[in-house]
C-alpha cells in the first residue's frame, strides 16, 4: 500500500522463465498476474461481532469456513473458524478498516504485499491444480464461492472459485516470496496441454 | 532370423487388434524384426517363433515368452539405451512403436550363448539354501569366501541395468477424486463402470492394457449375437461422453491403501518411445481418493509343473488364445494343450480354426461333452484323463510327452510321444486379488474352484467382479460388474434408480469342474528327466519346494524366502499359489492352511521416474525470494538457502574472491555504511489487551516495562528450557507489538504461539498474523549509518535523542509508510527499515545510491560473531539454557515462563555445564574448523576426554585474525587457560579461552 516509492511486482513483464506462449492449446490454461492486493487478514472469536463491523462498510456478512462471499467493494475470504481475509476493490475502505479494528473485537491487519493472486482459467484449469492440490475441484465439490487454504505442493496457497464460469477460473492467492516459484511450477506443469502467460503489466492498485 | 512365418494370415481370424497398413520396425538384441501397430514387443517377436530371448535367472537356461500380460515371467528385457533405458521390462505388455530398440537381460555374453548357463548342468550342487548354507553358515573362513565369490555371484544373478545417465523424460502427477473408481477394463470392470455412470456417479476406469476389453480382445466371444468387441466399443463410447467418467487407458493400479486411496501410474508418452511429442510426460502417476472402489482385475491363469516346462514355445494357455485372436500370432504349426478345467477349449478352437493340428489333453476323466464333441468336431484330438509330463527340446519344444493320469495323481505306464512345436498349460486360474491384499485382507481358499479368492470387503467399500471375484463366464461377469457398479454408486450415495440391461452371451453349455493338479513329473513320476519349475524367473523348481518341506521351512513366509519363490519382479503371479499348494501336498495340509503371502505395493514394478513425478531441477522445492532479489542477483550476490528462502552470501565485485568480498563488505560495516536485507525475519504482528501476558509466558524475560516505541530482545525456550528461538519485539501502541523470529524458525514460531492460544490458554485475547511478507526490509549499520537515513526523504527524526537504541519509530520514508526499529546485530548503529514489500527494490535502490555497501549473510555472521551474539541453530543446538550462554540476564526470576521449572533439575542446575565461550587459536592465522571437538590434551590415550565444540568460527577483518566462539564444558570458570581444537583430518590446534566477546565490548558503537 505504499504512495510514492516504486512498486514493483515480482510477476512484471518482462519476467525470466517460461516463454509465454506454448503446447498444443495455448487457450487451454491461461495465467493471470493479477495486480498488487490490497489486502486486511480479520480475526474474531464472534462471528456476529464480525458482522457488525463489516455490514456498513462492507455490505457482506461472513461466509462459513472455506468459502468466500464478494460484492463491488471487495471479497471476503473465510479461512478459519476465527480467521478472515478481505481483500477491498480499494484503499479508503481498507484505512478505515483498519482504523476501526485498532481496539475492540477484531483485529485487522494490513496484509497487502505479502500475498498476490495468480489467475488459472481455461478448459484445463483444473487439471494443472489438480497435479499439486489434493482439494477436490470438481464443480459438484468446489463451486462458485469456495475458498480452499491448502497445500499446493509444498506451497500454502488459498485456491478459490469466484464466479460460476465454465471452463472455471481459479483465484489462487499466494505468498509473494512464492509467487514466481508458483508461477513458473504452474506453466511447466501447464506445457502438456498448452498455456498463455499473462504477467502484470502496470495499473491496479 | 527368418521372416514372421508365425503371423497369421488375415482371413483366417476375425478378432486381429492389429493395424496391417501400419508396420512397424523394431531391433532386439540387434535384428532387426518388422510387427504391426497393435501389437506387443512379445507378439512382434513371437510371430518369428518362441526362438529364447531371456535366460532363466539362476541356471541360465534359454526361455521364451509365457503369457501375455503383467503375469509374465521370462520376458524381461532392456528397452531403450542411455538415459530413457529401463531394466526389467516385461514385453508382454510394452506396445511396439517404430524404432524400438531392446535386448535380452541376464545374458553374458549373449541369450544365443550364455556361459552361465554352466550353472544348469552344476545344477546338484545349487539347490535351494546353497548361498546360505555355503557363504553364510557357521564353516570356517564362509564369511571371506562370500566377500571372494560375491561380485561374480551378483553380476551372475542380476537381470538388466539400471540406466547410467540422467533420465531425460518428464514425469507428472495427478491428484483424482471419485464416487467409484473401477480397476480393470474387461467385461466385468466395463459392466461396472456402466451401471455406476448411469447412476450419475463421478467415475474413474483404469485399463492397465493398450485398449480395455480384457479377456473379450481375443475376439473370439459373442454379446447379443454380435462381436463382443462391438459391445466394448459401445460401453467406451458411453464412457468417454459421459462428462464425469474418466477412463484411464494404459493405466495400471499399483497400490491400494486406507480410505480408498489408491495409486495408478498412466503411460502417456511412452508408448510412442523416445520419438515422443516434447510436451507429454512418459508416465503419470494418479492418486486418486475413491469413496467405492471395484475390483475387476480378472484372473491370472497358473501353469501345472512338468519337466522341462521352461522350454521356449512352452505357453500359458489362454495367452496362446490372445496371441492368435488379438495380434493373428500362433508361435507354432502343432500344438499340445494340457488342461485341467474348461478353459482351454476355446483356444483349442481357435487354433484348429488357424489350421494348427491340435491336441487337448483334459485331465479330468470326464471332460463336458459339449465341449468336447465341439472340439473333436473342429479337428482336435481330446484326449481325456491324459496331461502333459513332459517337452522334449532345450532351445525351443521339438516334441511333447502326454501321459495318462490315476487319481492319485502317477502317471500311468510311461507316456506317449507326440509331435508338438507349441505347448499350452492350462491349471487353472488364480483371482487377481493383490489390491485386495493390499487393504490387508488375506484370500479365502475355494475348494470347488481350487483358487484363493478376495475375501469380502464391503466393509472397507471395496467390491470385487467378475474373474477377479471367481466368476468363470461371460454372463457372470457382465452381472457381477452391474451389480458391484450399482452397489459403489448407491454407496457413493446416487441413489438415481437405473434399468439393468439384459445381455445375451455365448457361454454355451454347461461345464465341468476343474481337477485341481499341480505338477506332474519330477515329484510324483521321479526319473523322466529335466526340471519342473514352479516359479519361471527365481528358477524355483517342484523340488526346491519338497526339498522346503524336507528342511522344515514348512511356512508360507519360510517357503518363500528359502527357496525365494514369489520373490521376483513378477511376483509370482503364476507362481504363487501352485508352489505353496505343493507345500501342502509335501505336509498333508490343504493349500490355505499353509496360507498366502501378502501381496504389497505396487502390483507391477512402478519406474522411480513416476514417484518423483514433478519433484526434480528447478522445481524440485518452492523457491522464496525477496522484494530485492533481482537486485542481488544482478549485483554479484552468491545465494544461500536458508529454509527456502534464497539469501545473499556475499556479493562479489568484478573477478573478486568470496572471501575479498566478506572482508570488504565486513570493513563496509565497521567503517562506513553497509546495507543488509533482512526482508526473511520472521514478523509476528500481535494484537490484543493481553500480548504483554502471553510475551510474558513465552520469552524468558520481563515484559511489564516495556512502553510503546520501545523495542526488547527476548530468548523463547521449549518447556525443557532449551532456547529455541530469539528476536527483538516492539511495542508499537498500547494493545499491539510486533514479535520478530529468526528466518528459517517464522513459520514454527507462529505456530507455537497459536498452539498456546488454542490449546492452554484460550482466555488470552490476542491475535496473532504473520506478517513477515508484507514488508521490505533493509538494515544499514555502520558508523556513517545515520548520515545516510538522514539523507532520505522522511519524517522520521534519526537524531540519538529522539531515536535512540532499541526504540522504534513509524512515519514515512521515501513516501511510503514505514516502521523502523533501531536494533543491532552488527554492533554498529543500525536502522532496520520496513516499507510495505512491494516498495523494497526503491528503498534498497535508494540506500545504494545514498553510498551504502551492500553485505550478506556471511558478513553479518562475522560482525554478530565478533560481539559474541548468538545465532540461534549455530550457538544452540536444542540442549543450550540461556545460562549456558551467559544470558541470564535474560532469564527473570520474578515471573513465570515457558521452560521455566525445568532450571530446577538437577543437570540444568549444575555449574559445569558447557559455557559459551570465545577462541582466539594461538597462532592467529589460523581459523577452527566449525563442529571441531574441543580437549584438553589431544596426545591423550582414546577415549579422549571431550569437552565441547567450535560453533562459529571466522577469520575477522577487524581483529585481524581468526576467532571462534564454543560451547565449552565449566567454559566460564576456565577463562584464560588454553585448550585444543581437533582438525577434522588430524592434528589440532592449541586456542586461549575468552570471554565471547572480541569487538567493542561496551557496545558503545551501537548506542552512538
Amino acid at each position: 500500500m505504499a504512495d510514492s516509492l516504486a512498486v514493483t511486482h515480482p510477476l512484471a513483464d518482462p519476467l525470466s522463465g517460461p516463454p509465454e506462449q506454448t503446447g498444443p492449446d495455448s487457450a487451454a490454461v491461461v495465467l493471470t498476474a493479477e495486480p498488487p492486493l490490497v489486502l486486511l487478514d480479520l480475526r474474531c472469536r464472534d462471528r456476529a461481532a464480525l458482522d457488525g463491523f463489516l455490514k456498513k462498510p462492507l455490505g457482506l456478512a461472513s461466509p462459513p469456513v472455506a468459502r468466500a462471499v464478494s460484492n463491488a467493494r471487495g471479497v471476503l475470504f473465510r479461512l478459519g473458524p476465527d480467521w478472515w481475509q478481505l481483500r477491498c476493490r480499494d484503499r479508503k475502505l481498507a484505512a478505515r478498516l483498519l482504523k476501526a479494528g485498532a481496539a475492540g473485537p477484531v483485529g485487522a491487519t494490513d496484509i497487502s504485499d505479502a500475498w498476490l493472486a495468480v489467475g488459472v482459467a481455461g478448459p484445463r484449469a483444473r487439471d494443472v491444480l489438480a497435479k499439486a492440490a489434493t482439494v477436490d475441484l470438481h464443480p459438484e465439490a468446489f463451486p462458485a464461492g469456495s475458498a480452499a487454504r491448502t497445500l499446493f505442493g509444498r506451497v500454502t496457497v488459498v485456491i478459490a472459485r469466484l464466479a460460476d464460469d465454465e471452463p472455471p477460473a481459479f483465484d489462487v492467492t499466494v505468498s509473494r516470496s512464492n509467487a514466481r516459484f508458483l508461477w513458473r511450477w504452474l506453466a511447466d506443469a501447464a506445457r502438456e496441454y498448452g498455456y498463455t502467460l499473462k504477467p502484470f503489466s502496470g495499473g491496479g492498485a | 532370423m527368418s521372416g514372421p512365418q508365425y503371423r497369421l494370415p488375415a482371413h483366417a481370424l476375425t478378432g486381429g487388434r492389429i493395424d496391417r497398413d501400419r508396420p512397424l520396425g523394431f531391433s532386439f538384441n540387434g535384428e532387426r524384426f518388422t510387427g504391426y501397430a497393435g501389437d506387443t514387443l512379445a507378439s512382434a517377436l513371437l510371430a518369428y517363433g518362441s526362438f529364447p530371448l531371456a535366460r532363466g535367472f539362476k541356471y541360465h537356461r534359454p526361455r521364451g515368452i509365457f503369457g501375455t500380460g503383467a503375469e509374465e515371467p521370462n520376458a524381461l528385457v532392456q528397452l531403450e539405451t542411455g538415459g530413457r533405458s529401463q531394466p526389467n521390462l516385461r514385453a508382454t505388455q510394452i506396445e511396439l512403436y517404430g524404432g524400438l530398440t531392446a535386448s535380452s537381460v541376464n545374458a553374458w555374453p549373449s541369450v544365443e550363448f550364455d556361459l552361465m548357463r554352466v550353472n544348469d548342468w552344476l545344477s546338484p550342487i545349487f539347490p535351494s539354501g546353497f548361498y546360505y548354507k555355503t557363504f553364510m553358515g557357521a564353516g570356517i573362513g564362509a564369511g571371506r569366501w562370500w566377500r571372494l565369490f560375491e561380485p561374480f555371484i551378483r553380476r551372475a544373478a542380476g537381470f538388466g541395468r539400471a540406466p547410467a545417465a540422467p533420465d531425460p523424460d518428464r514425469y507428472e502427477r495427478m491428484n483424482a477424486h471419485c464416487d467409484v473408481l473401477v480397476v480393470g477394463g474387461g467385461p466385468a470392470g466395463l459392466s461396472a463402470a456402466l451401471a455406476a455412470a448411469n447412476r450419475g456417479s463421478r467415475v474413474i476406469l483404469a485399463d492397465e492394457q493398450a485398449e480395455p476389453g480384457g479377456d473379450l480382445l481375443a475376439g473370439d466371444r459373442s454379446i447379443d449375437d454380435a462381436p463382443a468387441m462391438d459391445w466394448v466399443a459401445a460401453a467406451l463410447g458411453k464412457l468417454d461422453a459421459a462428462p464425469d467418467v474418466t477412463v484411464l487407458r494404459r493405466t495400471a493400479v499399483a497400490g491400494l491403501y486406507d480410505d480408498n486411496f489408491a495409486t495408478a501410474v498412466e503411460s502417456v508418452g511412452e508408448r510412442f518411445g523416445p520419438g515422443a511429442p516434447e510436451h507429454l510426460p512418459r508416465l503419470r502417476l494418479w492418486r486418486i481418493r475413491a469413496r467405492r472402489i471395484v475390483l475387476a482385475t480378472g484372473a491370472h491363469e497358473r501353469p501345472y509343473a512338468f519337466a522341462n516346462n521352461d522350454t521356449p514355445g512352452v505357453m500359458l494357455g489362454n495367452a496362446i488364445r490372445h496371441y492368435a485372436g488379438r495380434y493373428a500370432v500362433a508361435p507354432g504349426r502343432q500344438a499340445v494343450l494340457g488342461t485341467n478345467n474348461d478353459s482351454a477349449y476355446r483356444t483349442a478352437l481357435l487354433l484348429a480354426q488357424a489350421g494348427l493340428a491340435v491336441t487337448l489333453a483334459d485331465a479330468r476323466e470326464t471332460p463336458p461333452a459339449a465341449l468336447a464333441d465341439a472340439a473333436r468336431n473342429a479337428g482336435v484330438a481330446v484326449e481325456a484323463g491324459c496331461v502333459v509330463s513332459a517337452v522334449v527340446g532345450g532351445r525351443r519344444v521339438r516334441g511333447a510327452k502326454v501321459g495318462r493320469v490315476l487319481p492319485d495323481g502317477e502317471i500311468s505306464g510311461a507316456p506317449r510321444a507326440v509331435e508338438a512345436d507349441l505347448v499350452g498349460v492350462s491349471g487353472g486360474w488364480n483371482p487377481a486379488l493383490h489390491l485386495a491384499s493390499h487393504r490387508g485382507a488375506k484370500p479365502v481358499w475355494n475348494e470347488a474352484q481350487a483358487c484363493f479368492a478376495p475375501a469380502d470387503l464391503t466393509a472397507l467399500g471395496v467390491g470385487a467382479a467378475g474373474a477377479a471375484a471367481g466368476a468363470e463366464i461371460l454372463a457372470d461377469c457382465l452381472e457381477q460388474g452391474y451389480a458391484a457398479g450399482r452397489d459403489a454408486a448407491r454407496a457413493a450415495g446416487r441413489t438415481k434408480r437405473t434399468r439393468k440391461p439384459a445381455l445375451k452371451t455365448d457361454d454355451g453349455a454347461a461345464g465341468a469342474p476343474i481337477r485341481p493338479l499341480w505338477a506332474v513329473a519330477e515329484r510324483r513320476s521321479g526319473g523322466i528327466g529335466g526340471k519342473a519349475f514352479v516359479d519361471l524367473q527365481n528358477d524355483v523348481t517342484v523340488k526346491d519346494v519338497a526339498l522346503a518341506a524336507r528342511e522344515n521351512y514348512r511356512s508360507v513366509e519360510h517357503l518363500k524366502r528359502y527357496t525365494t519363490l514369489g520373490m521376483g519382479t513378477d511376483q509370482g503371479k503364476t507362481a504363487n499359489v501352485t508352489g505353496l499348494a505343493l507345500m501342502g501336498m509335501e505336509t498333508g495340509r490343504p493349500p490355505d492352511a499353509v496360507g498366502t503371502t501378502t501381496f504389497r505395493p505396487p502390483y507391477t514394478p512402478v519406474p522411480f521416474g513416476a514417484l518423483a513425478g514433478r519433484d526434480r531441477g528447478a522445481l524440485f522445492d518452492p523457491v522464496r525470494e525477496t522484494p530485492m532479489f533481482d537486485w542481488h542477483e544482478a549485483n554479484g550476490a552468491v545465494f544461500e538457502d536458508v529454509g527456502q528462502w534464497k539469501r545473499p552470501y556475499a556479493y562479489r565485485r568484478g573477478g573478486e574472491a568470496l572471501e575479498a568480498a566478506i572482508d570488504r563488505e565486513v570493513r563496509a560495516v565497521r567503517n562506513a555504511a553497509g546495507v543488509m536485507d533482512a526482508s526473511t525475519l520472521g514478523k509476528i504482528d500481535l494484537k490484543g489487551p493481553d500480548v504483554v501476558t502471553l510475551l510474558n509466558r513465552v520469552y524468558t524475560n520481563d515484559w511489564e516495562t516495556l512502553k510503546v516505541g520501545r523495542a526488547r530482545y527476548g530468548l523463547m525456550c521449549h518447556e525443557d528450557g532449551m532456547i529455541f528461538d530469539d528476536g527483538v519485539t516492539a511495542r508499537l501502541a498500547d494493545d499491539h507489538y510486533l514479535m520478530t523470529t529468526t528466518t528459517g524458525n517464522a513459520a514454527t514460531v507462529l505456530g507455537w504461539l497459536e498452539m498456546w492460544l488454542q490449546t492452554e490458554w484460550p482466555e488470552l485475547r490476542v491475535f496473532a498474523t504473520s506478517v513477515t511478507e508484507a514488508y521490505a526490509t533493509a538494515t544499514v549499520a555502520g558508523p556513517e549509518a545515520r548520515r545516510l537515513v538522514s539523507g532520505l526523504d522522511s519524517d522520521i527524526d534519526w537524531s540519538d535523542e529522539a531515536f535512540p537504541h532499541m526504540a522504534v519509530r513509524t512515519g514515512t520514508v521515501l513516501g511510503a509508510p514505514a516502521r523502523v526499529f533501531r536494533v543491532s546485530f552488527s554492533g554498529e548503529a543500525s536502522w532496520e527499515i520496513n516499507v510495505p514489500a512491494h516498495c523494497g527494490p526503491a528503498l534498497w535502490q535508494a540506500l545504494i545510491d545514498g553510498g551504502a555497501t551492500p553485505y550478506g549473510t556471511e558478513a553479518m555472521h562475522v560482525l554478530r560473531a565478533e560481539k559474541g551474539f548468538i545465532i540461534v541453530g549455530q550457538e544452540t543446538d536444542g540442549t543450550v539454557t540461556p545460562h549456558d550462554l551467559g544470558m541470564g540476564w535474560a532469564v527473570s526470576k520474578r515471573k513465570d515462563f515457558i521452560g521455566k521449572r525445568s532450571y530446577k533439575r538437577p543437570d540444568t542446575a549444575r555449574p559445569d555445564r558447557k559455557h559459551l565461550v570465545g577462541l582466539l587459536p594461538l597462532d592467529s592465522s589460523t581459523v577452527l574448523p566449525e563442529g571441531g571437538q574441543i580437549v584438553n590434551d589431544p596426545a591423550q590415550e582414546p577415549p579422549v576426554t571431550m569437552l565441547g565444540h567450535v560453533t562459529s568460527s571466522y577469520k575477522s577483518p577487524s581483529l585481524d585474525g581468526g576467532f571462534a566462539l564454543a560451547l565449552l564444558k565449566n567454559g566460564r570458570n576456565r577463562m584464560g587457560d588454553t585448550v585444543h581444537v581437533l582438525r577434522l583430518d588430524e592434528g589440532a590446534d592449541p586456542a586461549r579461552v575468552v570471554a565471547p566477546a572480541f569487538y567493542d565490548r561496551d557496545g558503545g558503537r551501537m548506542r552512538g
